[in-house]
């Protein structure tokens, strides 16, 4: 590892130190509560959203096995893209 | 025989788990996408990495104007500055949704790799990846949730988000750090792979940037007043509310609704002063244009009379460089009162307002008086002020 690399690590380390103090022990903490989020957020990421991606993948690789599916794909990245960003409005709707 | 400088107990080896559970996502050539690729993944790195610097950045400011250190005093021109870095955060960070969400995805079979853990050094940089992974998404999930005002998580949100801001941006430069080498590699790599059907390496990068800028273009019209047309997703019409402007806290929350007998209490080195709403409308007005700016991100320009607030508190013997408490009618809530600054307190601007657009204010934007000084977050514009404090 290069000292440029070295020092990220090292800087990265105190920041993450100095977010987690915060966190802990800051006005307002809860420190339980976001941890169960933050690390929730990952499980559902990683074993549900992310899955679901790649299963709605290979069906459309199935279902448009040629021209046309690179389009299809472009306008679903933007629309679900879109779709993300506005489920707080879906959900709850506006402020 | 191999000499080693010394034992290096993080790289020593951990027993690998027995070859039989290498199943399912786990197997080598599990996933065939080309997407799953260094060249996609760095770039998306680049743009995201740069976009949540921008945020940092912005969100640092946001901080240290609502939460001033003493060696800090906020000032106040340019008049839109704040209205534009709040903007750019807000906007910045909706921008970052489809980019993690690509990133994530192009690195989604490092999850599983083999052996899961090769020794402590990989175990702390897997860590490492947990909080970063998580931080974002939670940062991100609950940033643009507070954007629109739902509240669910549970947590007062500017504290955690403040914090979790230092613990994610510390994991990506943690992140950065270690795969240094694989990001210049990846960079040097070249987006084309027309060898199959459907979305290219190129095709993919270019579609993750056209819905950040999707993303951007429907939300942007909270603070841009020409793209309010198309801004479906703004949580907010700036310009919609009592008198043509919109509201976060109302009076009947706030619980100001009724106000008898009001009276102004001015205190300052002299003594108490108590001003009546026609003393008030009696002294010098003062019209500006200024902006109110939500931390939310949207913002809308009005016109506002009233008193300098220099003015008032001369009356009681404070000259133009002292920092003053304003505080509210409110009994209840975070920003019942709120400082203003040296550079504040002597601005002309800075105005103890009795009107709005030329009316008299509704009741929720702050009846019978309130505070409104450029360059200033919204959540320290104080509604119904009753007392100003000379510190």
């Amino acid at each position: 590892m290069t000292a440029w690399r070295r020092a990220l690590v090292l800087l990265g380390s105190g920041l993450v130190a100095l977010g987690l103090s915060g966190l802990v022990l800051g006005a307002d903490a809860r420190p339980v509560r976001v941890a169960v989020l933050l690390v929730g957020s990952a499980v559902l990421h990683d074993g549900l959203v992310a899955p679901a991606l790649l299963a709605g993948g290979l069906l459309l690789g199935r279902v448009l096995p040629g021209r046309g599916r690179a389009a299809t794909q472009a306008a679903l990245v933007v629309a679900g893209s879109l779709l993300v960003v506005s489920l707080p409005v879906l959900l709850h709707g506006r402020a | 025989m191999v000499r080693r400088p010394r034992s290096d107990l993080t790289r020593r080896p951990l027993p690998a788990p027995p070859e039989s559970l290498r199943r399912g996502p786990f197997r080598p050539g599990a996933f065939r996408s080309r997407l799953h690729d260094r060249a996609v993944t760095a770039r998306l790195g680049l743009w995201l990495g740069v976009v949540f610097t921008v945020c940092l950045l912005t969100g640092l400011w946001s901080h240290l104007l609502q939460h001033p250190p003493s060696w800090f005093t906020a000032p106040a021109s340019p008049t839109w500055l704040y209205r534009g870095t709040q903007g750019v955060h807000v906007l910045a960070g909706l921008a970052a949704v489809p980019l993690l969400l690509a990133k994530l995805f192009s690195v989604y079979p490092h999850l599983f790799s083999w052996p899961p853990v090769r020794d402590l050094r990989h175990a702390a940089e897997r860590g490492s990846l947990l909080l970063l992974v998580g931080g974002s998404l939670l940062q991100l999930g609950t940033g643009v949730m507070n954007v629109f005002q739902w509240y669910a998580f549970g947590f007062f949100f500017p504290s955690v988000h403040y914090w979790s801001a230092w613990l994610v941006y510390g994991a990506l430069l943690i992140h950065v750090g270690v795969k240094l080498p694989q990001i210049v590699e990846g960079l040097r790599t070249a987006r084309a792979s027309r060898d199959a059907p459907g979305l290219s390496r190129r095709g993919f990068l270019t579609a993750t940037g056209a819905a950040s800028t999707a993303v951007v273009v429907a939300a942007a019209g909270q603070t841009v007043r020409s793209l309010e047309p198309v801004s479906f997703l703004a949580p907010r019409r700036p310009y919609r509310g009592p008198q043509g402007l919109a509201v976060n806290r109302t009076a009947r929350r706030a619980g100001t609704e009724v106000v008898v007998d009001y009276r102004l209490e001015v205190v300052g080195p002299t003594g108490t002063l108590l001003l009546t709403l026609e003393q008030l409308q009696a002294m010098p007005q003062r019209t500006a244009r200024l902006p109110i700016t939500c931390v939310e991100g949207w913002s809308a320009d009005a016109t506002w009379t009233g008193v300098p607030l220099r003015d008032v508190v001369s009356l009681v013997g404070a000259g133009p460089e002292r920092v003053v408490r304003v505080e509210s009618l409110e009994r209840h809530g975070r920003y019942r009162t709120s400082v203003v600054g040296r550079a504040h307190a002597r601005h002309p601007d800075t105005l103890l307002a009795l009107r709005l657009d030329g009316q008299p204010l509704a009741p929720d934007h702050g009846w019978p008086l309130r505070l409104i000084a450029p360059n200033r977050p919204g959540v320290l514009q104080t509604k119904w002020v009753h007392r100003v404090v000379v510190l």
